[in-house]
């Protein structure tokens, strides 16, 4: 498999030729996206293995985050069959909370939404239960000029404010530089 | 006291007799001084003995003690104690060497921690050693604790350098890389921390399978999405899900936000602790409240505290997949914060977060790590009890010197070590005895003692007595001494002069005196003595006679003793038989007879008399056959009874010297009374004397004329034995007693 080596570039960009404020522009091998950048939000860079992990503010004891990430993949989804066997999705994560000391709670459905930009996002997300806190998670696979980006949204059930902010900035990213 | 004492005496010698003074010791094993404390408890009991029967109770310099034994010498039974002592102090004194050797001890001085060896305290040293380095104590286990970010740094950078690409870049700059850490040394901490770092840092390192689809995402292929995107989307959750919860504390999300990769160093340091922990508390649990994994571990195993962090892991490296798969993510999920924030120090809490399938923990079980922990408790406990056995004989053994240095330092044994010492002296220094008494075998140190002793038996020692005597613990006398032969304390005027025409009799005297010491003596040994003396004697019995007569006191009781054995009316007397007896008694009554007038005589005839009246062993050897009146009669067939007619009866009984005495007879017995009376004037008596002996003996007359017939010579036979009886000089008390108890065994 012949490795794309992505640039991400973090700028000021403006959507629809209005400024909404400040952008990040996040830069990987040489491929870039752009997000919004949120006040008093910090960006983590190669946590885990994760080129970027974006932290809210601290709220209700925890930082909520949104993580992106070039998967490589150049592909176009095939959103009928995502839907279809989104029940994988579903055992994949009872499997994953059972390694966390989790428990799933509830599973949001896959879907399909259109960016600003007019970039496909495709949501599937679950609520769990971990160390007695209830968690929201959301995967989204954004297809990003025909490049596969990934981004996962994690906040605790009570931080639903920060939802907003994740649609916000899913929303508003930019894939000019990839 | 003293009954107790010689009770507890008594005992010890009934023991002592029979088993051999050493079979304490053999007895049972005397290895660890088992046996020393009943030999000193003896000890004791032998010393306060010997103390009270031997020496004076008033206290005394060791002057006196050397005056005391000087002039009162040893008893047999002292010698008993004082050998038994001595023979018990050198037995006591092998164990005190055998047992400081046995220790590691050397007069009081015991090895140093380093010495080398197979005694008590060099093995114990060496144990202890050894014990320190397997027993998990606080100390060791800190040590491993602190030891243990070093080696798992260690295997975390190596793992770091065996990858390729930035990870390696970031985990080994120069200034990481650890002396003497080598990747190869730790292969399966290696395994394990790369195992950690793919599983944190894999997002592009194969999790993320979407890849795999390429540019023929169609069809079938596209029902695959979810399960291609399982790998990296499962490591996105986990990985946001632990810094979510790394954010609740502001101090750890900024150490990971600011250096990942040295966090990750420390996070690797704490899964191991609680890996241990977790190990230790629940997968290995000896013993649980309730539920096994599920109540409360109240037997955590042993062994885990102190198996070093490498060993931990390298036990573990057969399941090092399972640990990745199953325990790191509930690790960075749940506990990464604590370890990040503690360290090994949050190992516990940390633990309890951990939770494996049943297959997981049968892995986890059987793994080597498991042998590797109850491997070092079995060590432990293997050493700890070789360890408890040597203190025990330790204990046993220190306790055994302490009771002989108790003895030792003991004032009581002082004082016996003092008499032992003079008693020493004082064979060296003279004669040395043995004295046979009434009372007991003596030894006695010649000079004061000999004088003070009296007449008894004494046989020289012919081998002086030495401190070996003592240490031989021989308790009889015969048993270690060459006794000489024996001899007489005082020579008398009658033994002198035997001795003079045999030296050898002496010997022989003194044997028979030896022989007659004991309360029931030896009869036939003293016949045979007697009968030897008398062989020898005898035939110049007289010769020697004369010459005791001679000499200026002669004592009778001597001459009977040495000289005329047979007079003393023994079994040598019944053996020789009445005649002999009469034959001797005969010849000594004419030799004393012999003598010159005087008190001296006197004094020998009234002896001689005395001796010879009829007494119960007398009588029994000479019979009754020389007093009754009908033996005198047969032994006096020559004698003249004179014949007393009316006529001279008449003028008999007008004479004023017999006249009162017949008349007051009865008329059938004056005829008789007139006989005796004229037997004793025919005699050469005048009529007064003859009225006077009458008069004298007059008992004895009216007892013979009671029993004899009317007109008897009777009367007159008892005048003519009376008359001859005083002519051979016996004294007229000693005729008169003769006769009474001559008429008593007639009457009775």
């Amino acid at each position: 498999m012949i490795r794309f080596f992505i640039v991400l570039t973090l700028g000021a960009v403006a959507l629809s030729g209005t400024v909404l404020g400040k952008s990040l522009e996040l830069t990987k091998n040489a491929r870039s996206i752009f997000i919004e950048e949120k006040p008093d939000w910090k960006m983590g860079k190669d946590l885990f293995g994760m080129p970027f992990i974006y932290f809210s503010p601290k709220k209700n004891g925890q930082r909520s985050n949104i993580s992106f990430t070039d998967t490589g993949a150049n592909l176009a989804l095939d959103m009928k069959a995502l839907a279809d066997n989104q029940a994988d999705f579903k055992k994949n994560k009872d499997a994953w909370a059972k390694t966390v000391g989790a428990t799933t709670l509830e599973f949001s459905p896959y879907e399909v939404k259109e960016t600003k930009l007019g970039h496909k996002i495709h949501q599937i997300g679950f609520s769990y239960k971990h160390e007695n806190k209830i968690y929201f998670e959301r995967s989204n696979y954004i297809e990003c000029r025909g490049k596969i980006i990934f981004s996962k949204s994690l906040r605790l059930k009570e931080n639903e404010k920060h939802e907003k902010d994740f649609q916000e900035l899913l929303h508003g990213l930019d894939c000019g530089g990839v | 006291m003293k009954q107790l004492l010689a009770l507890s005496l008594a005992f010890i010698l009934t023991i002592t007799s029979l088993m051999p003074l050493s079979a304490i010791a053999q007895s049972t094993s005397c290895e660890n001084g088992e046996c020393v404390q009943q030999m000193v408890d003896r000890l004791n009991d032998l010393t306060a003995v010997y103390k009270q029967q031997c020496l004076p109770k008033k206290e005394l310099t060791d002057k006196e003690i050397v005056e005391y034994h000087e002039k009162n010498g040893l008893t047999e039974q002292c010698w008993k104690y004082i050998t038994e002592i001595t023979h018990l102090e050198a037995e006591l004194q092998k164990h005190q060497t055998k047992l400081e050797t046995h220790l590691g001890c050397e007069n009081g001085e015991c090895k140093g921690p380093d010495s080398l060896g197979d005694d008590l305290n060099s093995q114990l040293n060496a144990l202890g050693k050894v014990e320190q380095g397997l027993s998990c104590n606080e100390t060791k286990k800190q040590e491993i604790k602190n030891k243990c970010g070093d080696d798992l740094k260690c295997a975390f950078v190596s793992s770091g350098m065996g990858m390729v690409g930035y990870i390696a870049e970031k985990f080994v700059p120069a200034s990481e890389k650890i002396p003497g850490c080598h990747m190869g040394d730790d292969s399966c901490a290696t395994q394990l921390a790369t195992g950690l770092i793919k599983s944190v840092y894999s997002f592009f390192e194969g999790a993320w399978d979407l890849l795999k689809a390429g540019g023929k995402y169609a069809g079938k292929k596209a029902g695959k999405f979810w399960k291609w995107v399982k790998g990296g989307d499962d490591h996105a959750s986990t990985s946001q899900l632990a810094m979510a919860k790394a954010s609740e504390d502001e101090g750890v999300f900024d150490m990971l936000m600011k250096d990942f990769t040295g966090t990750m160093s420390k996070l690797f340091e704490g899964l191991v602790a609680a890996l241990k922990e977790w190990m230790k508390n629940d997968i290995f649990c000896e013993k649980w409240s309730a539920v096994p994994h599920f109540s409360k571990c109240e037997a955590p195993a042993a062994g885990f505290d102190c198996i070093s962090c490498k060993g931990l892991v390298n036990g573990m490296c057969a399941i090092t997949g399972i640990i990745i798969a199953e325990v790191v993510p509930a690790f960075l999920t749940g506990g990464m914060a604590t370890a990040a924030k503690h360290g090994v120090n949050g190992a516990g809490k940390i633990a309890k977060l951990f939770s494996v399938s049943a297959k997981a923990m049968e892995a986890i079980k059987a793994s080597r790590v498991g042998r590797v922990a109850l491997g070092a408790a079995t060590k432990v406990d293997d050493v700890i009890k070789v360890t408890k056995g040597l203190k025990i004989a330790k204990a046993a053994v220190e306790a055994a010197l302490k009771a002989i240095k108790a003895y030792l330092m003991n004032p009581a044994r002082k004082v016996l070590k003092t008499s032992l010492t003079a008693l020493t002296e004082l064979t060296k220094k003279g004669s040395v005895f043995l004295a046979e008494t009434k009372t007991g075998k003596i030894i006695v140190f010649g000079g004061k003692a000999l004088k003070t002793t009296g007449k008894i038996v004494i046989y020289p020692i012919d081998n002086p007595m030495t401190a070996w005597a003592f240490k031989a613990g021989e308790r009889s006398f015969e048993k270690i001494f060459k006794l000489g032969a024996p001899k007489l304390v005082k020579a008398s005027a009658v033994t002198s002069a035997i001795t003079k025409i045999d030296p050898a009799l002496e010997s022989t005297l003194a044997k028979i005196e030896s022989a007659k010491i004991p309360a029931k003596p030896d009869a036939r040994k003293l016949l045979n003595l007697e009968e030897d003396l008398l062989a020898k004697v005898s035939p110049k019995r007289v010769g020697l006679l004369d010459d005791i007569l001679a000499s200026e006191k002669p004592n009778f009781d001597e001459i009977i003793k040495h000289l005329y054995p047979e007079l003393q009316y023994g079994p040598l007397s019944s053996k020789l038989g009445a005649a002999k007896v009469l034959e001797a008694e005969k010849e000594l009554l004419e030799e004393i007879s012999k003598m010159a007038n005087g008190p001296v005589k006197d004094e020998l005839l009234k002896r001689f008399q005395m001796h010879v009246k009829s007494g119960q062993a007398r009588n029994k050897i000479m019979g009754k056959l020389q007093i009754r009146p009908e033996d005198a009669y047969a032994g006096m067939k020559d004698v003249v009874v004179p014949e007393i007619k009316g006529p001279t009866l008449a003028k008999m009984m007008s004479d004023k010297n017999y006249g009162e005495i017949i008349i007051k007879a009865p008329v059938e017995r004056r005829r008789s009374t007139a006989k005796a009376l004229k037997l004793l004037e025919n005699s050469g008596q005048s009529p007064s004397e003859a009225a006077a002996t009458f008069q004298k003996f007059e008992k004895n007359f009216n007892h013979v004329l009671d029993k004899a017939p009317a007109d008897s010579d009777s009367a007159a036979m008892l005048a003519e034995y009376i008359k001859r009886q005083r002519k051979a000089g016996v004294a007229d008390e000693v005729i008169g007693t003769k006769l009474d108890d001559a008429f008593k065994e007639v009457c009775n």
